[in-house]
C-alpha cells in the first residue's frame, strides 16, 4: 500500500519538530517527594508492566492469528464454537491477576487513609475560591487570627492573553505567596471551597482532593525533599479554571521559623503603614503592582474591561466620581455577580492603593483634583460598618 | 405487547421517581458512613454511669464564609481539649456587617469524617436558620459531647461550620454590569 | 444460504419527496433518519474539538477566551454523546433489528417517528443558546452543581436533555417490545444475533438510568428556579450528592455507548474470518455481567470526593471486577479469528482496530480503577486518552465498521474498497496521534478542561492537535465514500459479503422497502 506510507511519512515530518524536543522525563507520573507518592509511582509502574504484559500475550497471539489464517494461507477455516477449558482458564487467570492487584492497591490506599494528627505536625487549611488558593495557618497566630493569605496568579496575561510577551519558565505555574512548609514534618490539608467545587492537586505530594463548598476534606503529608513543587487546580470551576496554580515551597525547619516570623512581622508592619501619611506616587506604584496581579485579569491591563462579562473601569462615573461606592464594591463585593469581596484578600494599604490607582490611572484623573484614597480611609470604612 | 409496553413505561416512572428516592436514601447512607462528615439533628444525653468511659480528645474550631456573604464570623475559641462523654460548651460570634437583615443557615462539616457520628450536639445554631439584624453582633453557643463510642487511634477532630447567606443572588459565572 | 425471500409489493412503497421522511413509520426510513443527523452532529461535534485543538496546539489563548473554551468542551461532549454516538445506534437498532429477527418493522412504528423527530428539536434547543446573551452551557458535560446551578440558559440545556431523554426512552421501549414479541418462529433468545443481544439489554440500561438523568437535571432546574436546596449546601443540600446522581446514570451511560459495538464487532469478525463467532452465549452472560456490574461502580468517578475508606475499596474491587467479562469478550474476538480464513476489507480493518484500541482503553480504565494511583490519574490527560480510546475507536470505529459493513445491504451499492481502506488508515493513525500522547501529558500532570497549559506539556499537545485535524478532515472523506456508493457504488449481491451469516442477508440488496412481512422460517440449518 504505497499510499499510506506517503501518508504515515508525511505525518512523521510534521510531528518530528515537536517530539524531538520533549523532555523525556516529562512522560510518565512524577516519583514524587514524600513516601506515599514514590509509593503510588510504584504502584502505577506495577499496573502499568502488568498491563504491558497482558497485551503483549493477547495482542501477540492476536497479531499471529491475523498473519497465520489470511485467507490466502488458510483456505477453508475450522468451524469450532467453545472450548470450555479454555474459556474456564481465561475466566479464572484475569480473576488470580486482579486479586494480586488488588492487594497492594488496597493496603497503600488504608495507608493514605491515616488522616490523624501527629505530634509537631501543622495544620492548614487550604479554601479555593474563584480562581485563587487561600492558606491559612491554623497553628499560627497574628493578633488574634490565623496567619492567613492569598495566594494568587502572577503570570502577566501579556504572555497569555496577547502572547506578545515571551512565556517564562514557570508560565501558569507561579504564584505571589508561595505556601511555605517545612521539610519531614506532617502536615495536614484541610481543605474546601468558598463558592464552586475546586480540587487542590500537587502530583509531587500524590494529593488530590476535591475542594467542597461546606465540607472539609483531609489530606496528609510529609514531604523529604526542600524545593518548590508547583501543581493545579483540577475541577472544572469556571472561567480561570486554568488559572489558579498551587505552589508549595517546601524549606528545612529553621528557614520556615525565619519565614513565619517575617510574615507575622509584616502583617504587624501593615498596621504600622496605615498610620503613615501616603504620597500620590507611593500609592501608585503599590497599587499598579496589586491591580496588575488582582484586577486586570477580568477588568483588563488598560481597565476597558470585556464588553457584556466584566465592567470597564476607565472612564466609569462611579470611579471617576463614587469614592465611598468604590469603597464599599471593594469591600464587600457585588451580588449577583464575580466581583468579591476584597476585605479579607487585602489589607488596608493595599486596598487603599489599588483603588488610588484606579481613580488616577486611564484618564480617570479628569477631576484633576488628584484625590487619594489613603489607608484611614479605609480603616474608617471598617470602623463605620461595625 | 401492549403488557410490555405499560410496564416499561411503569419502569420508567419508577426510575424517575427512583431518582428522587436517591435523595434520602443517600442521606441515610451519609448517617451510617459518616460520609462527607454531615452531622444530623440534636441528640440528647443519655449515658449510664456504666456506659461513660472517659479519655481527652481535642476538637478544633473552624469557621469559613462562603461567597464572601457580609458577616464576620469566628469561632470564640479556636480548640477545646475535651474529654468523651461529658458535655462541653463553646460558641461562635457572627455579626452582621451591613445595614439589612440577613437570615443564615450554617453548615457543620466533621473531620475525619467517621468521627461526625461520635460528635453529637445537644444545642447548636446550625440545627435552624438563624437571623441578624443590621449590624448585630450574636454569640451563638454550642452544647455537644464526644461519644466515647468514637475510634481508638481519633484524638483530635476538626469541627467546621460555614455560614451561607440564605436567599441570596448569586451567579458565579457572568459578570452583570452592575 | 436459503432462498431469498419475496419481497411483496402489493401495497404501497415510501412516498414521494420531503414528506416521506417527515412521517415516515418505516424502520428502515428511520434508521437512515438516525444515522444522517447522528453523522451531522458528529461533525458539529468533531468541528467543536477541532476548536478546542487548535487552541491547545500551543500554550496562550490564541483564539478564544476561557469561557468560548468552557462551552466548545462541553458542548462537544453533550453532542458527541447524545447527538453523535447514542442516535448512531438506534439508527443501526432501527434497520438491523427488524431484519435480523424476521420482523417487518419495530413494533411501535409510529413511536419510531416521534422519538426521531424529537432529536433534531432537542439539539436545535440546546444549539440556540450558542446566540443567545450568556451563551452556551460551559460546566462541562457532567454540568457538577453548584458551578452549573448558577449558569446562565441553564433551562434550554435542562429542556433539550429532558427531549433526548424521552427520544431515548422511547427508542428503547420500542426496541425491548420489537425484540420480545416479533422475533420469527424458532428464534429463541439464546439463539439470538448478538448486535440483537447487545441492544436488548442497552435498552433495559437506558430504561434504568435516562430517568434518574432526567431527576437529575430536575433537580438542578429546581434549585436553579423554584428554591429548593438539593445541591446547595446552605439550604441543608449537598453538591456531592449530585455527583452520586449523575455517576449512578453517567457509568451505565458509558456502557449504553459500548455495548452495541460488542454485538456489531462479533458479527463483523465472524464474517471476515469465516468462521462462527466463539462463545455465543458467553458473549451474552459478558454483557449481562457487564451491565449489571455498571450500576455498582459509579463512585469510582469520585474517588478525590473524600469518600470513606470502605467506600473507596468497595469501588475500586467492583470496577476492577469489570474487568473480567470484557476480558472474557476480546479473548472470544480472539479465538473467533484463530483458525478462520481472514480477509481484510474496511469492515474488518475498523473492527479489528476496534479489538486493539478498545483494548487499550480497557488497560488504562483498569489502571484508573486503582484507587491510590487514581489520586495522581484523576481529572487529567490520562482520562481523557481513557475515555477517548474507548470511545472514539470503541464505539465511533464500530460504528464505522457498521456502515461499511451493512451499506451495501441497506443501498444496494458496495462502496470504494480502496477509498474505503484509505479512510481507514487515515482515521486509525489520526486517533492514535491525537490520544496517544495525551497519556503521557496526563501522567506528567496536565488537568482536563483547561483552555491554557504549562510550558512542558507544549510539545505533546502539538502532536495531538495534529493528530486531530488529520483525524478530523479524514471524516469527510467517509462523508464522499458513503456519498459515491449511494450514487454510483457497484451493484451488491444479496449475500455481499461470502462468510456473512444472519437473516438480513437472505433478503436483496438493497433491501426491498417492506422485509419479512411473512416471518422466515428458523431452522437449525439457519446461518445465524
Amino acid at each position: 500500500m504505497a499510499y499510506m506510507k506517503k501518508e504515515l511519512g508525511l505525518l512523521t515530518l510534521l510531528t518530528l519538530p515537536f517530539i524531538s524536543s520533549a523532555d523525556w522525563l516529562d512522560v510518565n507520573m512524577p516519583v514524587g517527594v514524600t513516601d506515599i507518592s514514590e509509593e503510588v509511582f510504584g504502584l502505577h509502574m506495577l499496573m502499568f508492566w502488568i498491563m504491558i504484559a497482558i497485551g503483549v500475550v493477547v495482542f501477540g497471539v492476536l497479531f499471529y492469528a491475523m498473519w497465520k489464517y489470511r485467507r490466502s494461507n488458510n483456505k477453508t477455516a475450522a468451524d469450532f464454537e467453545e472450548n470450555h477449558k479454555l474459556e474456564i482458564a481465561w475466566t479464572v487467570v484475569p480473576t488470580i491477576i486482579l486479586i494480586l492487584m488488588a492487594l497492594p492497591a488496597s493496603s497503600l490506599l488504608k495507608k493514605m487513609y491515616d488522616h490523624e494528627a501527629e505530634e509537631g505536625g501543622i495544620d492548614i487549611q487550604v479554601i479555593g475560591w474563584q480562581w485563587k488558593w487561600q492558606y491559612k495557618y491554623l497553628d499560627e497566630k497574628v493578633g488574634d487570627k490565623p496567619l492567613s493569605f492569598f495566594s494568587n496568579l502572577t503570570t502577566p496575561s501579556d504572555q497569555y492573553e496577547t502572547n506578545q510577551a515571551t512565556k517564562g519558565e514557570n508560565y501558569l505555574l507561579e504564584v505571589d505567596e508561595e505556601v511555605v512548609v517545612p521539610i519531614n514534618t506532617p502536615i495536614r490539608f484541610l481543605i474546601t471551597s468558598n463558592d464552586v467545587i475546586h480540587s487542590w492537586y500537587m502530583s509531587d505530594f500524590a494529593v488530590k482532593q476535591d475542594a467542597i463548598p461546606g465540607f472539609i476534606n483531609v489530606a496528609k503529608t510529609t514531604i523529604n525533599e526542600p524545593g518548590v513543587y508547583r501543581g493545579n487546580c483540577t475541577e472544572l470551576c469556571g472561567e480561570r479554571h486554568a488559572y489558579m496554580p498551587v505552589v508549595v515551597r517546601a524549606v528545612k525547619q529553621d528557614e520556615y521559623q525565619d519565614w513565619l516570623q517575617s510574615k507575622k512581622d509584616a502583617a504587624e508592619q501593615v498596621a504600622f503603614l496605615t498610620e503613615k501619611d501616603w504620597t500620590l506616587a507611593e500609592l501608585m506604584e503599590q497599587g499598579e503592582e496589586i491591580y496588575n496581579t488582582r484586577c486586570a485579569a477580568c477588568h483588563q491591563m488598560n481597565g476597558a474591561g470585556i464588553p457584556g462579562f466584566y465592567p470597564a473601569l476607565a472612564g466609569s462615573d462611579l470611579v471617576l466620581y463614587d469614592k465611598p461606592k468604590h469603597i464599599e464594591i471593594l469591600m464587600e463585593g457585588v451580588r449577583g455577580s464575580q466581583m468579591q469581596s476584597f476585605a479579607e484578600q487585602l489589607n488596608e494599604v493595599e486596598m487603599a492603593s489599588v483603588i488610588t490607582f484606579t481613580r488616577q490611572s486611564w484618564g480617570n484623573d479628569r477631576a484633576g483634583d488628584g484625590e487619594i484614597v489613603i489607608p484611614k480611609d479605609i480603616v474608617e470604612y471598617k470602623q463605620k460598618d461595625s | 405487547m401492549r403488557k410490555a409496553f405499560v410496564g416499561l413505561i411503569a419502569a420508567t416512572l419508577f426510575m424517575f421517581a427512583f431518582s428522587f428516592m436517591l435523595v434520602p436514601l443517600y442521606n441515610v447512607f451519609c448517617e451510617v458512613t459518616g460520609l462527607n462528615g454531615k452531622i444530623y439533628g440534636p441528640s440528647d444525653f443519655f449515658k449510664s454511669e456504666q456506659e461513660i468511659r472517659e479519655r481527652n480528645v481535642n476538637i478544633r474550631f473552624l469557621s469559613q464564609v462562603n461567597e464572601s456573604a457580609p458577616v464576620t464570623f469566628y469561632p470564640s475559641s479556636e480548640s477545646l481539649e475535651v474529654v468523651t462523654d461529658k458535655v462541653s460548651k463553646t460558641s461562635y460570634v457572627a455579626r452582621n456587617n451591613t445595614n439589612k437583615t440577613l437570615t443564615l443557615t450554617i453548615v457543620p462539616s466533621v473531620s475525619p469524617g467517621l468521627a461526625a457520628e461520635q460528635v453529637k450536639k445537644i444545642q447548636c445554631f446550625c440545627f435552624e436558620e438563624q437571623i441578624l439584624a443590621p449590624y448585630e453582633e450574636q454569640e451563638w453557643p454550642i452544647r455537644f459531647y464526644v461519644d466515647s463510642e468514637l475510634r481508638g487511634n481519633v484524638n483530635d477532630i476538626y469541627l467546621s461550620y460555614t455560614l451561607f447567606e440564605n436567599n441570596r443572588e448569586t451567579s458565579m459565572v457572568m459578570h452583570h454590569d452592575s | 444460504m436459503s432462498a431469498v425471500v419475496e419481497s411483496h409489493d402489493h401495497h404501497h412503497g415510501p412516498k414521494k419527496g420531503l414528506l416521506r421522511w417527515l412521517f415516515t413509520t418505516n424502520h428502515k426510513d428511520i434508521g437512515t433518519l438516525y444515522l444522517w443527523f447522528s453523522f451531522l452532529m458528529f461533525l458539529t461535534g468533531g468541528a467543536m474539538a477541532m476548536g478546542i485543538r487548535a487552541e491547545l496546539f500551543e500554550p496562550g489563548l490564541q483564539l478564544m477566551d476561557p469561557i468560548r473554551y468552557n462551552q466548545l468542551v462541553t458542548m462537544h461532549g453533550l453532542i458527541m454523546i447524545f447527538g453523535g454516538v447514542m442516535p448512531a445506534f438506534v439508527g443501526l437498532a432501527n434497520w438491523l433489528i427488524p431484519m435480523q429477527i424476521g420482523a417487518p418493522d419495530m413494533a411501535l412504528p409510529r413511536m419510531n417517528n416521534l422519538s426521531f423527530w424529537l432529536l433534531p428539536a432537542a439539539f436545535t434547543i440546546l444549539l440556540s443558546t450558542a446566540f443567545m446573551e450568556g451563551g452556551m452551557p460551559g460546566f462541562g458535560w457532567t454540568f457538577y452543581a453548584p458551578l452549573s446551578t448558577n449558569y446562565p440558559n441553564i433551562a434550554y440545556f435542562v429542556f433539550a436533555i429532558h427531549i433526548m431523554g424521552i427520544s431515548s426512552i422511547m427508542g428503547s421501549i420500542n426496541v425491548i417490545v420489537t425484540i420480545m414479541n416479533m422475533r420469527a418462529p424458532g428464534l429463541s433468545l439464546m439463539k439470538m444475533p448478538l448486535f440483537v443481544w447487545s441492544w436488548l439489554i442497552t435498552a433495559y440500561l437506558l430504561i434504568a438510568v435516562m430517568p434518574v438523568l432526567a431527576g437529575a437535571v430536575t433537580m438542578l432546574l429546581m434549585d436553579a428556579y423554584f428554591g429548593t436546596s438539593f445541591f446547595d449546601a446552605a439550604g441543608g443540600g449537598d453538591p456531592v450528592l449530585f455527583q452520586h446522581i449523575f455517576w449512578f446514570f453517567g457509568h451505565p451511560e458509558v456502557y449504553i455507548m459500548i455495548l452495541p459495538a460488542f454485538g456489531i464487532t462479533s458479527h463483523i469478525i465472524s464474517t471476515f474470518s469465516r468462521k462462527p463467532l466463539f462463545g455465543h452465549s458467553s458473549m451474552v452472560y459478558a454483557m449481562v455481567s457487564i451491565a449489571v456490574l455498571s450500576f455498582v461502580v459509579w463512585a469510582h468517578h469520585m474517588f478525590t470526593v473524600g469518600m470513606p475508606l470502605v467506600a473507596e475499596l468497595f469501588f475500586m474491587w467492583a470496577t476492577m471486577l469489570i474487568a473480567i467479562p470484557t476480558g472474557v469478550k476480546v479473548f472470544n474476538w480472539v479465538a473467533t479469528i484463530f483458525k478462520g480464513s481472514i480477509t481484510y476489507e474496511t469492515p474488518m480493518l475498523f473492527a479489528i482496530a476496534f479489538v486493539v484500541l478498545f483494548t487499550i482503553g480497557g488497560f488504562s480504565g483498569l489502571m484508573l480503577a486503582i484507587t491510590p494511583a487514581d489520586f495522581q490519574y484523576h481529572d487529567t490527560y490520562f482520562v481523557v486518552a481513557h475515555f477517548h480510546y474507548v470511545l472514539v475507536p470503541g464505539a465511533v470505529f464500530s460504528i464505522m465498521a457498521a456502515v461499511y459493513y451493512w451499506l451495501p445491504k441497506w443501498t444496494g451499492n458496495m462502496y470504494d474498497e480502496k477509498m474505503g481502506k484509505l479512510h481507514f488508515w487515515l482515521s486509525f493513525i489520526g486517533v492514535n496521534v491525537t490520544f496517544f500522547p495525551q497519556h503521557f501529558v496526563g501522567l506528567a500532570g496536565m488537568p482536563r478542561r483547561y483552555a491554557d497549559y504549562a510550558l512542558q506539556f507544549a510539545e505533546w499537545n502539538a502532536v495531538s492537535s495534529i493528530g486531530a485535524f488529520l483525524f478530523g478532515l479524514s471524516q469527510l472523506l467517509f462523508l464522499y465514500i458513503i456519498v459515491k456508493a449511494v450514487m454510483a457504488g457497484k451493484k451488491a449481491t444479496p449475500e455481499v459479503w461470502d462468510g456473512a451469516r444472519g437473516l438480513e442477508w437472505t433478503v436483496d440488496s438493497p433491501a426491498p422497502y417492506h422485509t419479512f412481512e411473512v416471518p422466515p422460517k428458523i431452522t437449525e440449518q439457519t446461518k445465524l
